[in-house]
């Protein structure tokens, strides 16, 4: 169980301080799967950095199963926008390194790996370096390397951003899959609605600056789940709806806002974002 | 003014001498030693300044300062030291094209993208560890580029040892003595020579391994 209290994260900028993320209270149970939606800037990102220990709270503390956390560890693994990935190193090694980092015999290093690169149908690629790879296949190798070191938790910060429409599909059901067969507890960040309304089992928005947890969607519809389901639609609207005011207040901050004038009330596309962008 | 013809006749005679490749032998042969000696002491030393900040801040000036400083502006130091002789030319190898490997390989340290640095420490990696199996390798291209460099500065921090101790073999003394006859199309298919030993060397290693590392290291 992840347990935020009150945390905030101020970051200061030439003397001035400015909270990224303010009073932020949330608990994800075991095994669930969270989605956090916000416009760009919300300081999403930042909290998947509280949570892995790469940052430290100005306020506020983070608990794992009730103890607080004081840096990053093995129970928490991140997957980043970008793969990531050691590009001196074989998918293989990649997916080894945790392993390797926490001292595993070599035997095991390579049987977990391989059984990992099996689970994300990348096993022909054990070889190859990432930069044999496509987007899509370097971000399966980061999730098979951050599903090796066997964390409780899989911190994902918008792990499908940079992929084609097709891409983010076949992952999202790769993924569903994975989640269910391992049983992880993910806390998946992005900013698209669709995205994280066919994911989770809860929605959270958040505010753009400073980043505050706004409204919880829970979301009860089996799994695999389409983007079109009526019901999923009718859930991706209203949390559009409660979007729509932040973005408009980084459209504002942006100075973008007399395109707003110009053009009337900004239209928000189903994926989150702006349609001043 | 002789021909390029005529220029690019005695280039292949000259290749076929005995006596001229065994002066291009020994020049390669101190360049050699040299090299090696760049490579394993600015390596080493920019991988300490990248590594410590404290000794950054102490030495890396003056890593700069030996890289700003050209390579034949040391031969007059060299020959003080250790007189007209082959140890000469190599101090002034080492000390021409040193400075360049330890700016880059330092930088490279420090200049490791963040994300492959939270990448690492999320799983696990720390201190000593993380500085070898992550930053070291991630620096790899930018170390690929001081070497690449290195060799170009070595080379001529070789020839203007050479050229300035005279008395060994070589290259520089070739040059030297050809020059004093006013043999100018010897002394131009010498110069012909000498770049293009040079250009191969950086074509048929140098160039090759850069490319492979960028693609690898997806910086290209």
């Amino acid at each position: 169980m992840v347990v935020l209290e009150r945390v905030t994260k101020q970051f200061s900028h030439n003397g001035n301080k400015t909270d990224v993320v303010s009073d932020i209270d949330l608990t994800i149970a075991e095994g669930e799967f969270v989605c956090l939606v916000g416009p760009s800037g919300c300081g999403k990102s930042t909290l998947i950095y509280l949570i892995a220990g790469l940052e430290k709270p100005s306020a506020g503390r983070i608990l794992i199963d009730g103890t607080p956390i004081t840096g990053p560890g093995r129970d928490r693994v991140v997957v980043f926008q970008e793969s990531a990935l050691f590009p001196w190193l074989t998918v293989q090694q990649n997916v080894e390194f945790g392993l390797k980092m926490a001292g595993a015999p070599k035997a095991e290093q390579t049987k977990k790996a391989g059984h990992y690169l099996r689970m994300v149908h990348l096993s022909r690629f054990s070889g190859a370096y990432p930069y044999q790879l496509s987007g899509g296949m370097k971000q399966r190798v980061a999730i098979a390397r951050a599903l090796a070191m066997d964390p409780k938790i899989l911190l994902m910060d918008e792990p499908f951003a940079a992929l084609d429409a097709q891409t983010r599909h076949l992952l999202h059901e790769e993924l569903i899959e994975i989640w269910r067969e391992t049983k992880k507890t993910i806390l998946f960040v992005t900013h698209n609605v669709r995205e994280a309304t066919v994911l989770a089992d809860r929605v959270f928005t958040m505010t753009a600056r400073p980043g505050r947890l706004k409204k919880g969607y829970a979301i009860h519809l089996q799994r695999p789940r389409r983007e079109s389901d009526p019901h999923l639609v009718v859930v991706q609207q209203r949390i559009l709806l409660g979007l729509q005011e932040e973005i408009a207040k980084v459209v504002k901050d942006e100075g973008l806002d007399y395109l707003v004038k110009k053009t009337g009330p900004v239209a928000v596309g189903a994926d989150g974002s702006g349609g001043a962008r | 003014m002789p021909s390029p013809l005529m220029i690019g006749r005695l280039v292949v005679t000259n290749m076929t001498d005995a006596a001229f490749l065994f002066a291009v032998a020994s020049s390669l042969r101190r360049m050699m030693i040299g090299f090696t000696g760049v490579v394993i002491i600015g390596i080493g030393t920019g991988l300490l300044l990248g590594r410590f900040r404290f000794l950054d801040d102490v030495l890396g000036t003056l890593a700069i300062a030996l890289h700003a400083m050209p390579g034949a502006a040391w031969v007059p130091l060299a020959i003080v030291l250790f007189g007209l002789n082959e140890s000469a030319v190599i101090f002034t190898v080492l000390l021409g094209a040193a400075g360049i490997v330890m700016v880059n390989t330092s930088s490279g340290v420090k200049e490791v993208p963040p994300l492959v640095l939270r990448a690492a420490k999320t799983m696990g990696a720390r201190g000593a560890t993380l500085f070898w199996h992550v930053i070291v390798p991630a620096a790899i291209p930018r170390i690929v580029d001081g070497l690449r460099l290195a060799w170009a500065f070595g080379w001529r921090a070789l020839m203007a040892g050479e050229l300035m101790v005279g008395s060994i073999q070589g290259m520089g003394r070739l040059l030297n003595d050809v020059a004093k006859q006013r043999q100018m199309p010897q002394l131009l298919a010498f110069m012909v020579i000498i770049a293009t030993i040079s250009v191969a060397i950086d074509t048929l290693i140098f160039k090759r391994v850069e490319k492979m590392v960028k693609s690898k290291w997806g910086t290209a």
